[in-house]
C-alpha cells in the first residue's frame, strides 16, 4: 500500500487553527499522538468536522430565531412603555386649559423626547443582543 | 429710484421667506388703486379679514389645517405685514402670558369618528411622504397616538373659533388702523397670538409623528443589520470549516491515495464532508441523485 506521511506539525496546526471546539481539538491531538496518521485518526477528524458543520448550521438557524424572538420582545416592551406615555400625556392634558399652549408645549416636548428615548433604547438593546449572539457563536 | 428701492425690498423679503408678505403688500396697493378713496390701512383690514375668512373656511370645510397650508401662510404673511416684527413679538408674548381675563372659545366635542378621520388624513399624507415605510407601520403609529390626534383636532378647532371671534370683534370692525387697535387691545393680541401658537403646536405634532415614521425605517434597517451581522459571523465560521475539510481531503488523498480499500472508503467520507461544507446538507444527496441518473 502506498502511504506518504504528512508532516505531523502541519496536521497539528490544521487541528488547532480549525473551527472545531476546544474539546474536539484536544481529542484529535491526543488521538494523533496515540494512533499516528491512521485511518482511525482521519476518520475521527472527518467525523468531528461533519458534526461541527451540522452543529454550526443548526446554531445559525437558532441564532436567527433567537434574534427575531428577542427583537420582538424588545419591541413589545417598547410598545408597552409607549402606551404608558400615551396614558400619562392624556392625564396631564386633562388637567390644563386646552388653549394654554405654553404648558402644552412642555408636555408635548417631553412626550416626543421620551418617545425618541425609547427608540434609542430599542437600538441599544438590539445592538446588545446581536453582540451577545455573535460572541457566543464565535466561541469554540 | 423709488421703484428700484421697492423692488430691492421685495426681493429681499422674498428671499428671506416672506413672499406672502410681499404679495399682501402688492394686493393692498392694488386694492387701493381699484377702490378710490380707500386708504392703505383700511385695505389692509379688509384683506386681512379675507385671509382670516379663508382660514376659518378651510378649517370648517376640511376640519384640518396642514402645516404647509397655503391659507395659513397667506394669513401669517398678511399679519406680519400689518404688525411688523416688533408688534408680532408682542402678540406672541401676550399669548404666552395670557390668563385671568382671557377666555378661550369653547371647543367642540371630539368623537371617535373625528379621530378616525384625522387618522385617515394623516395616514394619506404620511404614506405619500414616506413611500418606503409600510402603510401598516404608519397606521400603527397613528393608532398608538390618539391623544396627539385629539389634540390636533382641538387645536385646529380653536384656530377656527379664534379666527371667527376676531372677525366678529366690534373693535376690529371699527378700526381704521389695525396695528394701533391691536396695541390697545390685549385680548385681541392674545387671540391672534393663540392662533400662531396653535399652528406651531400642530407643526410640533406633525414633526413628532414624522420622526416616528422615519424611525420605522431605522427599525427595519436595524432588523436587517442584526441578521446581516449574524450571517456574516457564521459565514466566517463556515468558510474556515470549509478550508479545514478541503485541507483534510488533500492530506487523506496524499496519505491514502491509490491505497487500501479502507483508504478509499475514508476518501469518500471526507469528500462527503467537503461537499456538505461547501454546498449544504442536501449536496451529497443531490450528487448521489445525479450519479444514479448517469448510471
Amino acid at each position: 500500500m502506498y502511504m506518504k506521511k504528512q508532516d505531523p506539525n502541519e496536521l497539528e496546526h490544521l487541528i488547532t487553527a480549525s473551527y472545531l471546539k476546544d474539546a474536539q481539538k484536544r481529542e484529535l491531538l491526543l488521538l494523533l499522538r496515540r494512533e499516528g496518521q491512521t485511518e482511525i485518526f482521519f476518520q475521527r477528524f472527518n467525523e468531528l468536522l461533519m458534526e461541527e458543520i451540522s452543529s454550526r448550521e443548526q446554531q445559525f438557524t437558532q441564532s436567527i430565531a433567537r434574534f427575531e424572538e428577542e427583537e420582538t420582545g424588545i419591541s413589545r416592551e417598547i410598545q408597552r412603555k409607549r402606551s404608558d406615555l400615551e396614558e400619562q400625556v392624556a392625564r396631564e392634558l386633562a388637567t390644563i386649559d386646552p388653549a394654554d399652549f405654553t404648558k402644552k408645549e412642555t408636555i408635548w416636548d417631553e412626550y416626543y423626547a421620551s418617545i425618541e428615548q425609547l427608540e434609542k433604547e430599542y437600538e441599544t438593546q438590539v445592538k446588545s443582543i446581536v453582540s451577545s449572539i455573535t460572541k457566543s457563536a464565535m466561541q469554540r | 429710484m423709488e421703484g428700484v428701492k421697492k423692488f430691492g425690498k421685495e426681493l429681499f423679503d422674498t428671499t428671506r421667506g416672506r413672499g406672502e408678505d410681499v404679495k399682501f403688500r402688492k394686493e393692498v396697493e392694488q386694492y387701493c388703486k381699484d377702490h378710490s378713496g380707500i386708504k392703505e390701512k383700511e385695505a389692509q383690514k379688509i384683506l386681512l379679514d379675507k385671509r382670516l375668512e379663508d382660514l376659518s373656511e378651510e378649517i370648517r370645510l376640511s376640519r384640518t389645517l396642514k402645516t404647509d397650508s397655503k391659507v395659513y401662510r397667506r394669513f401669517f404673511g398678511a399679519l406680519r405685514e400689518v404688525c411688523g416684527d416688533v408688534l408680532l413679538a408682542k402678540i406672541r408674548e401676550e399669548a404666552n402670558k395670557a390668563g385671568g381675563s382671557w377666555v378661550a372659545p369653547p371647543l367642540s366635542r371630539v368623537f371617535p369618528g373625528h379621530i378616525q378621520a384625522k387618522k385617515n388624513e394623516l395616514k394619506t399624507d404620511l404614506v405619500k411622504k414616506y413611500k418606503t415605510v409600510p402603510q401598516e407601520k404608519i397606521e400603527d403609529i397613528l393608532t398608538a397616538s390618539p391623544t396627539a390626534l385629539k389634540d390636533m383636532i382641538d387645536t385646529t378647532g380653536l384656530i377656527g373659533k379664534l379666527a371667527d371671534r376676531f372677525r366678529g370683534d366690534a373693535t376690529i370692525s371699527a378700526s381704521t388702523d389695525l396695528a394701533r387697535t391691536f396695541r390697545r387691545s390685549p385680548q385681541t393680541m392674545v387671540d391672534l397670538g393663540k392662533i400662531l401658537q396653535a399652528q406651531e403646536s400642530l407643526s410640533r405634532h406633525i414633526r413628532g409623528l414624522e420622526k416616528q415614521v422615519h424611525w420605522e425605517r431605522t427599525r427595519a434597517d436595524m432588523q436587517k443589520w442584526g441578521k446581516a451581522v449574524l450571517m456574516g459571523t457564521f459565514k466566517i465560521i463556515s468558510v474556515s470549516l470549509r478550508e479545514t475539510t478541503r485541507a483534510l481531503l488533500g492530506i487523506v488523498n496524499g496519505v491514502f491515495g491509490l491505497g487500501s480499500r479502507g483508504g478509499k472508503k475514508l476518501l469518500r467520507e471526507v469528500d462527503k464532508t467537503v461537499l456538505r461544507a461547501f454546498w449544504g446538507p442536501d449536496a451529497w444527496k443531490e450528487k448521489k441523485k445525479d450519479k444514479d441518473k448517469d448510471h
